[in-house]
Formats: structure tokens, sequence, C-alpha cells
């Protein structure tokens, strides 16, 4: 996949656990760990947006794009 | 248990088809059984003046006034007939026809219980499985396996029936009619492919976070 997911990166940077987040974001945890591991097809801006605000940062430091 | 909930109209739909599928077994046991006794039948008729069943459809024509010919259609030929040919051979044709007709009602119950299972997921509640699309394809697939079994037996019969004289007044001919099978299988395919699009948006969906 060409986007990865730096949710792990954003998390362990903010001292943050997951549990935190989802509760902070209003998503679920199971949710969060398809995002976590690259599972999800797709994110929504208002999640994105969500995020975000939780942990203080920008979509590029979350989302990053690697060529194959 | 709750029973209201056990009541709704996908769950009586799926337990009908259920209860079809118990018919249709029926049926083929049925279908065996007279197939045992039609043989008690030919044993008790001279060798020139056979009561024979022929497994197949076929068109009655009785000529009452001889230039007035009413012709019926039949499910499955059953007449005194003699035979010409040999009766081996006739015989042999005759146990073939049987073993197609089985063939057919096996089709239609692997059909029936492949929808019992797109309706238990409808039970369920996880009608959008990549699953339920393959069962649609493999379900008109065996749909348009039917007419080419009915055109099979029909070639069959045609030739059974070239082999014997009927000794009432009436005459035979092969009948066959695949028009609503051959629709069908071809929808029911169709369908399996927007199925298969639409369990892709499905998943799609349910990873959209």
């Amino acid at each position: 996949m060409a986007i990865i997911v730096n949710l792990d990166v954003m998390l362990a940077k903010r001292k943050m656990s997951l549990t935190e987040l989802s509760e902070q974001v209003g998503v679920t945890m199971s949710n969060l760990s398809i995002l976590k591991t690259g599972k999800a097809k797709a994110i929504r801006f208002s999640t994105l947006e969500a995020i975000c605000e939780a942990l203080d940062c920008q979509p590029g430091d979350i989302l990053e794009h690697q060529s194959d | 248990m709750n029973f209201k909930k056990e009541c709704s109209f996908r769950h009586i739909i799926y337990y009908a088809s259920w209860l079809f599928l118990l018919l249709l077994g029926v049926n083929f046991l049925f279908s065996i059984a007279n197939s045992f006794s039609s043989e008690d039948k030919i044993s008790g008729f001279s060798s020139d003046d056979l009561l024979i069943e022929f497994w197949g459809n076929g068109i009655k024509k009785t000529s009452i006034i001889p230039s007035e010919e009413k012709a019926v259609v039949v499910s499955n030929i059953y007449s005194k007939v003699s035979v010409l040919a040999d009766k081996t051979s006739f015989k042999a044709k005759n146990i073939l026809l049987f073993a197609l007709h089985l063939l057919k009602i096996s089709v239609v119950i692997l059909f029936f219980f492949l929808l019992t299972k797109i309706l238990k997921t409808v039970v369920d509640k996880t009608i959008f499985e990549s699953k339920n699309s393959t069962r649609l394809y493999f379900m008109g697939s065996l749909f348009l396996c039917i007419p080419l079994l009915k055109l099979i037996q029909a070639f069959i019969l045609y030739q059974a029936l070239l082999m014997v004289k009927f000794t009432e007044q009436v005459n035979f001919e092969p009948y066959t009619d695949i028009k609503i099978e051959v629709i069908l299988g071809i929808v029911i395919i169709l369908l399996g492919y927007v199925f298969k699009e639409g369990t892709r948006i499905y998943e799609e969906q349910k990873l959209t976070i």
C-alpha cells in the first residue's frame, strides 16, 4: 500500500494510549486498530480532523506516501 | 427464544425454503420408488405389450376424429407399447432417461440448498459476504444445466420413441421448453455480478474509518 498510517508513531510521541484516543475522538477501538494496522480502505475528513485535534498534529504527521 | 423475532418474514421464507427442500427430497425418493414399481408393471405384461413410463416431457397426440388431432403436453409418457427394436438397447435408453430425470431433480435440490444458505445469511443479517456471490454464480450455472439435461433427455426420448409402436390410439413426441430456465439462469448469474460489486462496496464502506 502506498499510503502509510503513522498513528502508532504519533501516539508514542504524545505518550497517549489507543484507548485514550478512542475516547477523545469518539471512534471505536476496533476501528482505530484497523486504521493503525493499515487495513482501512478510506478515512473520513471528520475522523482525520478529530484525530489531528486530539494529537495536536497535522494530517501529514499521520499519513505518509511511500512509492512502491 | 424471542418468538416475535423468530417469526419475521425472512425467518418464514427461510423455514419455507427448508420445507421445500424436504419436499424435493421426498420427490426424489418417490421417483426411485416409482421406477421399481414400474418394473413390476412391465413384468406383468407379455413381452410384446409393455406398459412403459418414459421419463421425459412429451406431447400426447390423440386422434379421436381422424382429421382432428388433440395435443396435450405431459410430464412423463406413460403408455402401452410394443418394442420393435432390440429390447436391451431400448431398456438401456429408458434407464438413461430415468437417470437424467434423477439428475435434473438433484440439480434442483442443489439449487434450493444453495438458496437456503443465502436465506440463512439474510436471517443472520450478513447478506453481503463474498460467498453469496459465488453461490449465485453456481446457482445460475446450475439453472443453465437444466436446459442442457432436458435437451439430452429429449434426444434420447426421441430415439427411444422410434423403437416402439404404441398399442393404444395415441402418439407421442418429445417436448422441450427451455426458455424459462435459460432466462432465469442468465438473470441469476447477472445478479451474482451485481452482488459481487455490492459486496465490494460494502467491504469498502465497512473499512472506512
